[in-house]
């Protein structure tokens, strides 16, 4: 119990890149496309961030010039999902492995031949006063990077686009139904590439705040299945922000309490297995006929509540 | 007709057309990034080929590193003919991996012709159990199998590593690679070419292709796990029973990535060590794609990519080009090969149906008595 309170804390710090990049794949998942390549965007996004914030020094400039560098790595994955047909789990492992290579390829180029880049740009922190009153937590939650509260902030945010805007509508046509919405004049595939875009942007604040906001240094595949984890998320979430949200936190405690038990050389397998198994678990629970087994009433499925 | 179509060297033209020019354009790129950071791309090239076979040396490498790619290369072929997408080879390889590292160092004083068949058995099955949850849970529930074989893998290599670092650890080991103890000697795969590492699991390999190839093209089951793979709902009209079909060739791909796995431990580590087969999976998958999941492609598309890392060691020695370079090329020919307006015009909305048919899909298999009502 303890260790899981001590954990609450550094739990939000690891949790905000997973956070990040999972409210990116909840646009692409609604949209009706797999993308597990959270992680290599991600990836690209850190990488960009510690080379362009370490060259200038100005880390907002560093995370402007991530955020531009992933939405076009997400479009142009979008271009070979949509428009050429690709797979998208296929061209999805691909990206992944593009991200690790290119990224380590240039990484020792830059350094010649290390392993890390450090950088003195990072992200600053933001001091919620009136939080630091709330008791027993309150000191451990008032100081937070910026992107924390920019990822908790968007969770709210990214719920009323896709419920109240007309673009989360068509979004969710699109990835309900598409030939529904072609028929209702939605154009899909630029709904679908704006899915990529904007997933895009958030995995490269996901890196930018892996890389400026907890590390300060970029290190060869420093993503370590952080974006796995993030679709993860998605998937646990059924898409839905706030579970995805409520299960990217999970996720990060968990990795914070396998940080401290490593620290006092307890086994962390299977604190480590914790979001596989969940979201596994999940995803069952959720395909059992519940209500022919309990012979409740068929209801239509509208699928609405995804 | 199916006598005719099925031989294997018709049409290899076509078949070849789409990957060669995938492999130029990669080639291409990487050719433009050297250039961009200053080096030579032909003095990279010509590095990379004596990396890959120069020498005795590099060749056994390459082919040693092509190895366990036939193998999970082959497990995922064999499952996508069969429409299951399985993202989980490698997690059954490295569950392969430990049980046959178990069985290795457990039974000591066998003689090898017992020891190494049991070794391989366990690495099948090991490999075709871890295999078999994702597969019922898709037949028996709907649950997607791509998004939970992926999470397979995870747990793998947890499991796995626990099991390495505590139960079965060698005393006196520090550091980052940890292993357990060494396999007992009758369990080493013989060396076909002392002394380097191409063992007789790469003609065991070989054979699994061929055979895999057979019965897929010439044996009743392999055409109705075509027939349920390529026209599932004809399949089903035809009284071929799918949700079988699927589990078995899921089983099937399983114990193919297994036996990958048990030919690491029993050809190249003689234990098993922690972190095993970062990527053998993965790269396997690709591998796969490059010749378009046909079988009897594999072994030329395993000993290409095997060639490319073994050669990228050497050009990273000889030019100090990162060795990651070639990772980078083998994903970027992946992407030009999957991308199918090369072989073909679409409708702009099939790109549409495609995309839903990854969806998670929850009504995909309704049970017979539910769907009459």
């Amino acid at each position: 119990m303890e260790i899981l309170l001590a954990a609450l804390g550094p739990g939000l710090r690891t949790a905000s890149p997973i956070l990040l990049a999972a409210l990116g794949g909840i646009f692409t998942q609604r949209a009706g496309v797999f993308n597990i390549a959270l992680e290599g965007y991600m990836l690209v996004g850190a990488f960009v961030a510690v080379v362009v914030g370490s060259a200038t020094g100005s880390v907002w400039l560093a995370v402007a010039a991530a955020v531009v560098a992933c939405t076009l790595l997400a479009l142009l994955m979008a271009f070979v999902v949509l428009s050429l047909r690709g797979d998208a789990v296929v061209v999805g492992i691909a990206v992944n492995l593009l991200a690790a290579g290119l990224t380590a390829f240039l990484l020792q180029q830059i350094t010649d031949g290390g392993a890390f880049l450090r950088t003195t740009a990072s992200l600053p922190n933001v001091d919620l006063p009136f939080l630091a009153d709330i008791p027993l937590v309150g000191d451990l939650l008032a100081s937070q990077g910026i992107l924390v509260w920019v990822a908790l902030a968007l969770v709210p945010v990214i719920a009323w686009v896709l419920a109240r805007t007309s673009l989360g509508l068509r979004m969710r046509a699109v990835g309900e139904n598409p030939e529904a919405a072609v028929s209702a004049g939605v154009n899909v595939l630029r709904t679908q590439y704006i899915a990529f875009g904007l997933c895009g942007a958030l995995c490269a604040l996901a890196g930018a705040q892996l890389a400026l906001g907890l590390l300060s240094l970029f290190s060869i595949n420093m993503t370590a299945g952080r974006g796995i984890i993030a679709f993860a998320a998605v998937i646990f979430g059924a898409a839905n922000p706030r579970w995805v949200a409520l299960a990217a936190l999970v996720f990060g405690v968990a990795d914070a309490v396998a940080n401290r038990m490593q620290a006092v050389g307890l086994p962390v397998q299977f604190v480590l297995m914790v979001p596989y198994v969940l979201t596994i678990a999940v995803l069952l629970i959720a395909a059992v006929p519940w209500r022919r087994l309990l012979r409740l009433p068929i209801r239509a499925q509208t699928g609405a509540e995804a | 007709m199916l006598e005719a179509r099925s031989w294997p060297l018709r049409n290899i033209g076509t078949a070849l057309r789409g990957p060669l020019i995938a492999i130029l354009l990669g080639f291409l790129a990487a050719a433009v990034l050297i250039l961009l950071i200053g080096k030579d791309p032909l003095e990279a090239a010509g590095a990379l080929w004596r990396g890959a076979f120069g020498t005795p040396n590099n060749m056994a490498g390459t082919l040693a590193l092509a190895t366990p790619l036939i193998f999970s290369a082959l497990a995922f072929a064999v499952a996508f003919r069969g429409s299951m997408f399985n993202a989980g080879v490698e997690g059954q390889l490295i569950i392969g991996a430990f049980l046959s590292a178990y069985v290795g160092f457990t039974f000591d004083g066998l003689p090898a012709i017992v020891h190494l068949p049991l070794m391989l058995a366990a690495g099948a099955l090991g490999g075709a159990l871890w295999a078999l949850l994702p597969a019922i849970w898709r037949v028996g529930l709907g649950a997607n199998e791509i998004v939970t074989s992926l999470m397979m893998n995870f747990i793998a290599i947890a499991l796995t590593d626990y099991l390495v670092l505590y139960p079965f650890r060698l005393p006196g080991q520090s550091g980052s690679a940890i292993r357990t103890e060494s396999i007992s000697p009758s369990a080493d795969l013989p060396s076909l070419w002392p002394p380097y590492n191409v063992t007789v699991a790469l003609p065991l390999g070989i054979l699994c292709v061929v055979i895999a190839w057979y019965v897929l093209r010439r044996s009743v089951v392999g055409y109705e796990v075509r027939m349920v793979g390529s026209a599932p709902r004809f399949a089903k009209t035809a009284g071929i029973p799918p949700g079988r079909h699927m589990v078995g060739v899921m089983m099937v791909s399983g114990a193919l990535a297994g036996l990958g796995g048990a030919a690491q431990v029993g050809g190249v580590f003689n234990a098993f060590v922690s972190p095993f087969a970062t990527g053998l999976g993965f790269n396997g998958v690709l591998v796969a794609l490059l010749v378009g999941n046909a079988p009897l492609g594999i072994p030329f598309a395993a000993v290409f990519i095997g060639a490319l890392q073994s050669g990228a060691i050497g050009m990273e020695l000889t030019t100090s080009i990162s060795r990651y370079l070639v990772a980078a090329l083998t994903a970027t020919i992946i992407i030009f090969v999957s991308a199918r307006q090369f072989s073909g015009r679409r409708l702009p909305w099939q790109t549409v149906a495609r995309v839903r048919s990854r969806q998670p899909q929850v009504e995909a298999e309704v049970p017979a008595d539910r769907r009459d009502t």
